[in-house]
């Protein structure tokens, strides 16, 4: 054991140095409790377990958080988009708008595709709305002004009924009127602009 | 080279602990806890709180043990460690809201410092045992009120189980620094106990 008790300043000291160094030495002359290196060693061992339970628990959670992701996309792809019934299929006339003659195709109000993919509708549900999910063709536009006449013409777009169907099929109403196809008139050629002459017999001519 | 050899070294420890030999960690625990101990107690002055310190420093010097190099002796790299553990423990909020609502008292209720005053002259006079039993009292109670850095030195000086050199190395001070402190406390004193009317020698 160190002995750093020799004074600074001579080994006798006075009555007030020999009290400092008891005092000091009843202070810091203290042994830790018993079982010290057990309290030690208890220590170490959460410290070695958290360790290896720290990754268990990061298991789990990531399990959870995969089922939890699985469940949410489940729940999105169940839940029925609004106002989308079905995708009509079958080809409607051709609608055509050129110049003054205006064809209005015949209101066809097609029966509405089955649908090709359909949720499972569970007990106790509310009537849902079968949700196709037949992709709808781009059409192929070929002459946005339609053919060269005199009068501007409407975009003449094959197979429009296709796009923008005369009826929207509303399941709510199996009655509906079909809407009135959309005619434009075509646009007349200005009159030729006629420009008289000058008079240049007037004052100041 | 086993743990259980008696004239196995320090640092013949370490090598062992470092190679996975949990004993001879334990060992070292048993040759160092006092100094280590004693160390806390300096600084933070409450026996419950400087066990609880040593025993953290000795769970960050077992993760810590693959940096040991050797170029010091394990106990001053240890003793470093714990007077920065207790350095830290000194300065925590929570100690510092612990001493405000009940002052200088650890957990057995009695100050930190008057705890570790004991052991009464029995060869004495009764009268002579009371005036020394209060002038140790009033000692005590005035290392208290010393300079953290001068009672800080002066009770590391007092433990009997560092010297100069490692007690240089945990507080960062120059060894004539910390002889200096060591002397200025003991006249820091001195000079109070004569304003409490003890003769001043």
């Amino acid at each position: 054991m160190n002995d750093n008790s020799q004074r600074i300043g001579g080994p006798s000291g006075s009555r007030l140095d020999r009290a400092i160094d008891r005092a000091v030495r009843d202070m810091m002359h203290v042994d830790p409790r018993p079982g010290f290196r057990h309290r030690v060693f208890a220590r170490l061992e959460p410290a070695s377990a958290r360790s290896v339970v720290f990754p268990r628990f990061a298991m789990v959670f990531g399990a959870l958080a995969v089922v939890l992701l699985a469940m949410v996309v489940v729940i999105r792809d169940r839940r029925p988009d609004a106002g989308v019934d079905s995708v009509q299929h079958g080809a409607a006339p051709v609608q055509t708008v050129a110049g003054g003659a205006v064809t209005s195709p015949t209101p066809t109000v097609t029966a509405p595709a089955p649908a090709t993919s359909s949720h499972v509708r569970r007990s106790g549900d509310r009537p849902t709305r079968r949700v196709t999910r037949e992709a709808i063709p781009m059409p192929r536009v070929t002459n946005v002004f339609g053919t060269r006449t005199t009068g501007a013409a409407a975009a003449a777009v094959p197979d429009m009924d296709a796009v923008w169907p005369a009826t929207l099929p509303d399941s709510r109403d199996e009655h509906a009127s079909p809407i009135a196809p959309l005619v434009i008139p075509p646009v007349e050629a200005p009159a030729p602009i006629v420009i008289a002459p000058l008079n240049r017999r007037g004052p100041g001519l | 080279m086993t743990a259980t050899e008696p004239s196995a070294t320090d640092l013949d420890l370490v090598r062992l602990a470092q190679a996975g030999d949990v004993e001879a960690f334990g060992e070292l625990v048993e040759r160092n806890r006092r100094a280590v101990f004693r160390a806390a107690l300096a600084c933070v002055g409450s026996p419950a709180e400087a066990d609880d310190v040593a025993q953290e420093a000795f769970v960050t010097a077992y993760r810590k043990l693959s940096t040991f190099r050797g170029e010091a002796q394990f106990r001053t790299w240890l003793l470093s460690i714990t007077w920065r553990k207790a350095i830290d423990r000194r300065k925590s909020v929570t100690r510092w809201l612990k001493m405000t609502v009940n002052p200088a008292r650890d957990d057995s209720g009695e100050d930190a410092f008057d705890q570790m005053e004991r052991v009464a002259s029995t060869d004495r006079s009764q009268e002579d045992t009371i005036v020394d039993e209060e002038l140790q009292r009033n000692v005590t109670r005035l290392i208290g009120t010393l300079p953290r850095k001068l009672r800080d030195a002066l009770l590391l000086a007092g433990t009997g189980e560092h010297t100069y050199e490692q007690i240089s190395r945990m507080l960062g001070a120059p060894l004539g620094t910390v002889k200096w402190r060591v002397s200025e406390a003991r006249r820091v004193l001195k000079k109070k106990l004569a304003a409490l009317g003890y003769a001043y020698e």
